[in-house]
């Protein structure tokens, strides 16, 4: 008697709990008719319009979840990977390319083979990988993702505190003595920061990152939610010099703050230079919506509109790239992303141990 | 009925959206591995957060001590200083954060003077959260101390004040008494500020809350998250207990403290409007003031309208869900354990950080349904986190008569919705409009909770303004700002009106619950009207007049006798004029409340107030009396009633603490009792009424506050009862009086239901005759009834302070 009354009041429970959940329901089931679910770790702001302008082209509404610039990326790939059994996502648009990597990796993207992915002429920009298919670089060999409109690492500076002059240029300037205490970096757990330091691991090799590391701490580097934190500390004082993105530095000097940045040149070879990235979600709900966006994501017209954006991102299709020459990296760091991405976790964790 | 739908649906939700998801968190985080990598940042945060925690709450408290003086001690402008307390609370940290960022702008004259300063440049931007959260929580602690002040009893206060001087009070008085509030209020703001995300996270300032904050997204797991979130969880029980603890006591004096009598009131408005300007007014002076250009504003409307309606429906809906659960816990702030299950965990939900109950019901939901998520989710989420603010305003509504006003409300004939609509609402509308505002304006801003819960396709305005702080579009940030507070403008001014319609307005369909509720009462009983033959007295302390008489006796058909609280026994003709009066020999102590003529002619009364029956002769003269105060046998407490034994004994019934029924020998020697205090069976509570049936051994009693007639042989052993609690035939409500017709029917005079019912002597309801009401064939609050030999009931209708005689 009593395990049926247990076993009665779990049913009425979970009924209890399916009712309610299903309640607010309706617009999830209503909207089936012609829609794609998007994940992006592209800022909103810049974002949203370009997704208002698919929507507005195609006649698919877009149910887009954005991050948050707590967590930036890793929240949405750890989403992703939560929902692997079930995907609620169709379309993951990342504004970097690490863990997009790591996720096709698991075996959590699918192939896209559509419009918009034959072979890129190189841009002028990229004079490093000038003469290749850019497509050899930033996508896939499996054709589970795809990069596009660049973001590059830089150094920030406060002009009223640093002279341009003698504003550090590259990763090394950055450990000089005359530094100490002066930087502040975002958290590696989230972000291209944690990208950035698994770079160096590929790039140096892993003791000589480390050492890197060590150098930041006897700096006394600070760390601090994100790169967009740590511009307005560079702005407002409270650091004089930060590595953060370009889109960061345009950002605040679009406020009409004193920052400029050099770009954070590892050695003499170049900085890290971090595409965006689409890829469709392995099982997504509505696969040729998904497509239909892809090809979107993937047109020389988005890529204009990132340019244009205040994100200013450095574009791949060469046309782009000759309009606005003034967003181009000079001197992009030739690095295998895919080898950047293995060291993402060891990186992260060596960051964490050395620097917190 | 109403009140018992809102129970039952506030207590689902709570078990749903409270008491679930923290037993789900409290087994993960009990059966889950150790994560040292994942804990050790929020471990590494512990100490600074306390720190600043500390700081957050006693300048806080410190703040707040004026105001919540003024508040506690104000007679004339409660609602007033509500509603200004409430102001700063309405905007949330982060957008106040970001106003006092922009004075520091890179761009301003102050801003380049820190920006050269390193060091100050960086104590500022601490200096600023911390400064900020100080600004949004004094207003809380005030709110707390308030109660605080409410509850001392303002005889001690003027004594004290008589003597002493007043720094002299200050120590030994207000500090002692107020030392739990000020504990309570300084516990509330620091283990809310322990959990604190958004402004320290804007600040760049790594805290516990901004650690747990993220950790759901950094690991995609419930488990590191329950683990990692012990350091806040230890406090946050013991601020929830000692909240339920304490809560549990809120009520103001009976007596409150004069605002005269508490020092300068003018010092303490100049604090707190000094206060309402550096907290809310100077951020809000400092948004409008940064305006550079209206296209943000243009651009917000036009593409972010669906953000604002989608965020207020939410939180609308979590307002709405935090409200039942309150008030779910609120109806069983009655009773001890209820209170401490329902009361303590919805006051945890409230403490902990919001990052916690979100993944719960996340995981909860997902174990259910894999990976739906909708708004309903997110309204639940931010449910769980207010519900404990909307307990607490509505505990703090509390007023000392409420119950009585209620009952009076309902003897006038009120169903209980009307007794609320009519009587509680107008006093109690301004809290509760400020109550569903500040819960939805606060659902509105919440962010950790809706940031995990938050459905792709569903706008959210919150997540989007922490966005654009963080991409620095100042303008946008200050149009989306400026609109909040619009909005809340807008929001405050339906709900003031939508309640203030509803307490003054018949026609008005108040709210959603109400008119759910409304299926459940209004139920109508089938009494018949009665046939009014006569009606005698007014108010008034002369020959003919009653002040709230109580009790009759019929002296064969040619006279009535009427006790009233003048603590004279008038005797009438049947026709109702006053022939003779007898007055009590003492009467300060309280006057009687039940007599009886013997077949003799002498006159036995139940003089309550002094634990004794007094006994006067045809005549009027007082010839003897037995009984005196004490428990054991032969004293009373407060007797109520006499009969009289064909045998010649005399029974007694009394409540106060021994509620039995006492038998004596004729000439008033003590015999036994039977009876004792209780609901069981044999039981009584309150005996306010004895009735003889001679012709069939049994002695009537009316049980009055067991809602029941106990039958008893002569000898005190029970028989059986006669009626249950209710308003329906064969159902009572406080039977205060008893009388019998010739062929054995019992007639009872029911003060709750404003009434009388006839049963037969097998227990059945025969006939139900008035209601509540002030004309004719009306009752209010009938205290008792006597029928004579022509089946004509005299009804004593004590609140209309007249005697009825209706033909049954």
């Amino acid at each position: 008697m009593r395990r049926e009354t247990f076993h009665a009041a779990r049913r009425l429970l979970i009924g209890l709990w399916v009712g309610l959940v299903f309640l607010g329901l309706s617009c999830k089931d209503r909207a089936n008719r012609s829609q794609v679910v998007l994940y992006c770790s592209v800022d909103q702001e810049v974002a949203e319009p370009i997704i208002a302008e698919f929507e507005r082209q195609s006649g698919i509404r877009v149910l887009a979840k954005y991050d948050t610039e707590a967590s930036k990326t890793v929240g949405l790939a750890q989403r992703l990977r939560a929902e692997a059994s079930a995907p609620a996502a169709d379309v993951f648009w990342s504004g970097e390319i690490f863990h997009t990597i790591r996720l096709a990796r698991e075996g959590l993207l699918a192939p896209y083979r559509g419009e918009g992915v034959s072979p890129l002429r190189v841009a002028g920009i990229l004079p490093a990988i000038r003469g290749q298919d850019a497509r050899a670089t930033f996508a896939d060999p499996n054709r589970c993702w795809y990069g596009f409109a660049l973001r590059g690492r830089v150094i920030g500076y406060n002009t009223n505190r640093v002279p341009a002059a003698e504003a550090p240029k590259s990763l090394e300037d950055v450990l000089a003595p005359q530094w100490k205490g002066r930087l502040v970096m975002a958290s590696p757990a989230f972000g291209t920061t944690g990208g950035d330091v698994a770079s160096w691991f590929a790039h140096y090799g892993p003791d000589r990152a480390r050492q890197i590391l060590r150098g930041l701490k006897d700096n006394e580097v600070r760390l601090v939610s994100g790169n967009s934190t740590a511009v307005r500390m560079v702005a407002t004082g409270q650091a004089d010099i930060c590595f953060t993105d370009t889109d960061d530095i345009y950002a605040g000097q679009r406020n009409g703050w004193p920052v400029a940045m050099n770009f954070l040149d590892q050695g003499d070879d170049g900085a890290l230079a971090i595409p965006n990235t689409a890829a469709l979600v392995k099982g997504g709900p509505n696969p040729q919506n998904a497509s239909v966006l892809m090809r979107f994501l993937l047109s020389e017209e988005l890529e204009r509109r990132l340019v244009e954006s205040d994100s200013h991102n450095s574009p791949l299709h060469a046309e782009v790239a000759a309009e606005y020459p003034q967003y181009a990296l000079g001197h992009p760091l030739r690095v295998d992303y895919g080898r950047v991405a293995d060291f993402l976790p060891a990186a992260i964790q060596a960051a964490r141990e050395i620097l917190e | 009925m109403p009140i018992r739908f809102v129970k039952a649906a506030g207590l689902l939700l709570w078990l749903l959206v409270i008491a679930l998801p923290l037993l789900a968190l409290a087994v993960e985080s009990v059966s889950s591995p150790a994560q040292p990598d994942v804990v050790r940042p929020v471990m590494a945060a512990l100490l600074r957060t306390c720190v600043l925690a500390g700081v957050v709450a006693a300048t806080a408290v410190l703040l707040g001590w004026l105001p919540g003086k003024l508040l506690g001690t104000s007679g004339a402008h409660t609602g007033l200083l509500l509603l200004l307390l409430l102001l700063p609370l309405v905007l949330p940290q982060y957008v106040l954060y970001y106003a006092w960022t922009l004075l520091l702008s890179p761009t301003t004259q102050l801003g380049r003077l820190l920006a050269s300063r390193p060091d100050l440049a960086r104590l500022v931007g601490v200096v600023t959260s911390t400064g900020v959260l100080i600004g949004w929580y004094w207003p809380l602690a005030a709110l707390v101390l308030a109660q605080g002040w409410r509850s001392i009893d303002g005889r001690i206060w003027e004594g004290a004040a008589l003597e002493a001087t007043r720094s002299q009070v200050l120590r030994h008085v207000a500090l002692p008494l107020l030392s739990r509030t000020t504990l309570l209020a300084f516990g509330v703001c620091f283990v809310l500020s322990l959990s604190e995300f958004a402004a320290f996270h804007l600040a760049g300032v790594q805290t516990v809350g901004t650690e747990l904050a993220v950790l759901y997204e950094l690991t995609g797991a419930a488990a590191p998250v329950a683990r990692a979130a012990w350091p806040v969880t230890l406090p946050a029980l013991l601020a929830a207990l000692a909240l339920t603890l304490s809560s549990h006591h809120w009520m103001p004096a009976t007596v409150t403290v004069k605002p005269s009598t508490v020092g300068s009131r003018s010092l303490a408005w100049t604090a707190l409007l000094l206060l309402l300007v550096v907290s809310w007014l100077a951020p809000v002076v400092l948004l409008v003031a940064n305006v550079t250009t209206w296209q943000p504003f243009r651009q917000f409307l036009m593409l972010h309208v669906d953000d604002l309606a989608w965020s207020l429906l939410t939180a609308g809906v979590a307002a709405l869900l935090a409200y039942l659960i309150a008030l779910g816990g609120f109806c069983c702030s009655k009773r001890r354990t209820a209170t401490l299950l329902v009361c303590g965990t919805t006051f945890l939900a409230m403490f902990l950080p919001a990052s916690l109950s979100a993944v719960s019901l996340l995981k909860l939901s997902g174990s259910v349904a894999p990976n739906v998520r909708n708004w309903f989710l997110v309204s639940a989420g931010q449910a769980s986190r207010f519900a404990g603010l909307a307990l607490v305003l509505l505990l703090l509504m509390r007023y000392p008569d409420r119950r009585q006003l209620a009952e009076m409300a309902s003897l006038d004939g009120a169903s209980p919705l009307r007794a609320w609509r009519h009587v509680h609402l107008p006093r109690v509308w301004p809290v509760l409009a400020g109550t569903f505002l500040l819960v939805t304006m606060l659902a509105f801003a919440e962010l950790p909770a809706t940031m995990i819960l938050l459905p792709a396709g569903l706008p959210n305005f919150a997540q989007r303004l922490l966005n654009q702080m963080h991409y620095a579009r100042d303008q946008q940030v200050i149009a989306s700002c400026l609109i909040l507070m619009l909005l809340f403008v807008v929001v405050a001014a339906v709900s003031v009106a939508l309640l203030r319609m509803a307490s003054t307005r018949r026609w008005l369909p108040v709210l959603l619950v109400l008119a759910i509720a409304v299926s459940g009462c209004g139920r109508k009983v089938g009494a018949s009207e009665p046939k009014v033959i006569e009606t005698f007295g007014k108010t008034g302390a002369g020959p003919g007049e009653f002040l709230y008489p109580r009790a009759i006796a019929l002296d064969g058909n040619s006279a009535v006798l009427v006790v009233d609280k003048t603590g004279r026994i008038q005797r009438f003709s049947q026709e109702g004029q006053s022939l003779s009066t007898i007055q009590m020999p003492l009467i300060e102590a309280g006057k009687p409340t039940g007599m009886s003529l013997h077949k003799d002619g002498r006159l036995f009364v139940a003089d309550t107030h002094y634990s004794r029956v007094v006994i006067f002769s045809h005549e009027g003269q007082q010839i003897g009396e037995f009984g005196k105060y004490g428990q054991e046998g032969g004293c009373f407490i407060y007797p109520t009633d006499v009969a009289f034994a064909p045998d010649g004994r005399i029974f007694v019934s009394e409540y106060g603490g021994n509620d039995r029924i006492s038998v004596f020998t004729a000439e008033g020697d003590f015999l036994f009792s039977f009876g004792s205090p209780g609901t069981a069976e044999g039981q009584l509570a309150r005996p306010a009424a004895l009735c003889m049936d001679e012709g069939r051994g049994c002695l009537y009693v009316a049980d009055a506050c067991n809602h029941r007639i106990g039958v008893y042989d002569l000898n005190g052993h029970l028989l059986r009862y006669i009626g249950s609690a209710g308003l329906g035939p064969g159902e009572l409500r406080y039977p205060y009086g008893l009388s019998l017709l010739d062929d054995g029917t019992i007639v009872v005079c029911e003060y709750g239901n404003n009434r009388l019912q006839l049963f037969s002597p097998e227990g059945k309801s025969l006939a139900i005759y008035g209601r509540a009401g002030r004309r004719l064939g009306q009752l209010a609050y009938p205290w008792a009834v006597a029928v004579d030999a022509h089946r004509r009931a005299f009804v004593v209708d004590a609140g209309n302070n007249r005697i009825q005689v209706w033909q049954l």
